[in-house]
């Protein structure tokens, strides 16, 4: 299966995600996210993803001065960004839950692990 | 692999902004306001490795990913335009679409009428008629706001859409068309004109008993007023020749041009000498014979 395809799909998600533990500036939440092993990405499309979830109500933006080089603008998620990340983290887990049961996941799993 | 300089990182960003031209000018300040430092930081993590790439294939992936894709292509005016156009005019057609409902049930009222009792109508004429209208307008705003979007439902009510559609277009020219003739009819009605059916009587002759054909000049109504009035014949220019003749002389030409019925009558003309013509006028054509009016100064 292509997970490019099904990145795209939860990019958002992702991106909300990394920033509930902290806030963080464009780059660096590129590098949060190949850490956390969404590694097939470019960083365009994460800059391009804040600047859509920005527009649409759930980050806030600020700006702080670097000593050493041009001004970084920080992201943050707002109260609505909160809110849509638990939305969407319960919908997820009810995807998962689904999905698992339709591939059969679980008792795959569980048959492999008696075989040995 | 050499490092890429900071003033190629600073002219590919400015590419990258060249190249989201279309966009407004806030847009493309907030989609690359920090991305100087942030390619920057990723030359920094990425070494020898870090590569530019072309800053169109980069605003275009930016443009995607912001949900911008297509506002960059920069649409012409004449197309944003008709876009403007179609989108009230859609939005204008789903607004209507209630209405649309309430027509197509009137429309169904009329096809069925048809096709039952093979009578053109349009509107009820009684309680009973209007009971079936109403409840075919009920069943039909019903259908409109089911969100059923299966092919089962779609089908048939598309069907029936064309079928509402055909039927109002109908009903509609033919409404043109009654309007039209009402129009029409009003103007006659209020005219001058001699109607008899409706249509306008081109002219009127009067007949005795017998069948002969009687001289008419004016057919009055029984209050009086004067409904049609023969229009005067023209007289050939021979026969007003003989204005200014004496009578004997007038009557004489006027046997030779074959008039065969003079009427003359006497009465003070100034300037024209006593016994001589004065005026000439004819007064009736009936058969082929001609009756003219000499009249003569005393």
């Amino acid at each position: 299966m292509d997970s490019t395809q099904l990145l795209k799909g939860v990019l958002d998600t992702a991106v909300l995600a990394v920033l509930e533990s902290e806030d963080g500036y464009g780059y660096d939440i590129v590098r949060r996210l190949r850490e956390s092993g969404i590694g097939d990405i470019g960083d365009a499309t994460v800059y391009g993803t804040l600047r859509r979830l920005y527009a649409g109500g759930l980050l806030r933006t600020y700006v702080v001065p670097s000593e050493d080089g041009p001004n970084r603008k920080y992201y943050a998620l707002n109260d609505q960004g909160i809110a849509s990340l638990l939305a969407q983290r319960e919908t997820w887990a009810q995807f998962t839950i689904t999905m698992s049961s339709l591939l059969g996941v679980s008792s795959k799993v569980q048959t492999e692990g008696k075989s040995k | 692999m050499t490092k890429t300089s900071d003033r190629a990182i600073a002219q590919f960003v400015t590419d990258v902004q060249a190249a989201l031209d279309g966009l407004d000018a806030v847009t493309i300040g907030e989609l690359t306001e920090s991305l100087e430092a942030d390619l920057l930081d990723r030359q920094a993590a990425e070494g020898n490795e870090f590569k530019l790439g072309s800053p169109a294939a980069y605003a275009k992936e930016l443009m995607h990913s912001a949900g911008l894709a297509g506002e960059g292509s920069q649409p012409s005016k004449v197309r944003a335009f008709f876009a403007a156009i179609w989108n009230w005019l859609w939005t204008t057609i789903k607004t209507a679409r209630p209405a649309w409902w309430v027509l197509r049930g009137l429309a169904g009222y009329t096809c069925i009428w048809f096709v039952l009792l093979k009578q053109d109508r349009t509107l009820p004429d009684n309680a009973s008629g209007w009971l079936v209208l109403l409840v075919l307008v009920a069943v039909s705003i019903q259908l409109g706001r089911v969100r059923n979007k299966t092919w089962w439902f779609r089908a048939p009510m598309a069907a029936l859409n064309i079928l509402a559609l055909v039927t109002s277009i109908y009903w509609a020219t033919a409404a043109v068309e009654v309007r039209n003739k009402y129009e029409q009819l009003s103007a006659l009605a209020s005219s001058n004109m001699l109607l008899r059916g409706g249509q306008p009587v081109g002219f009127a002759y009067a007949y005795d008993k017998d069948g002969n054909q009687l001289p008419m000049q004016t057919l009055k109504a029984a209050n009086g007023e004067i409904l049609y009035e023969t229009p005067k014949p023209e007289l050939s220019d021979a026969v007003l020749a003989v204005q200014g003749m004496t009578l004997k002389a007038a009557i004489q030409e006027l046997s030779r041009l074959n008039v065969t019925a003079v009427d003359v009558q006497y009465q003070y003309e100034p300037g024209v000498r006593s016994g001589h013509v004065a005026a000439v006028e004819k007064i009736h054509i009936s058969d082929g014979t001609s009756q003219v009016l000499l009249t003569v100064a005393n």
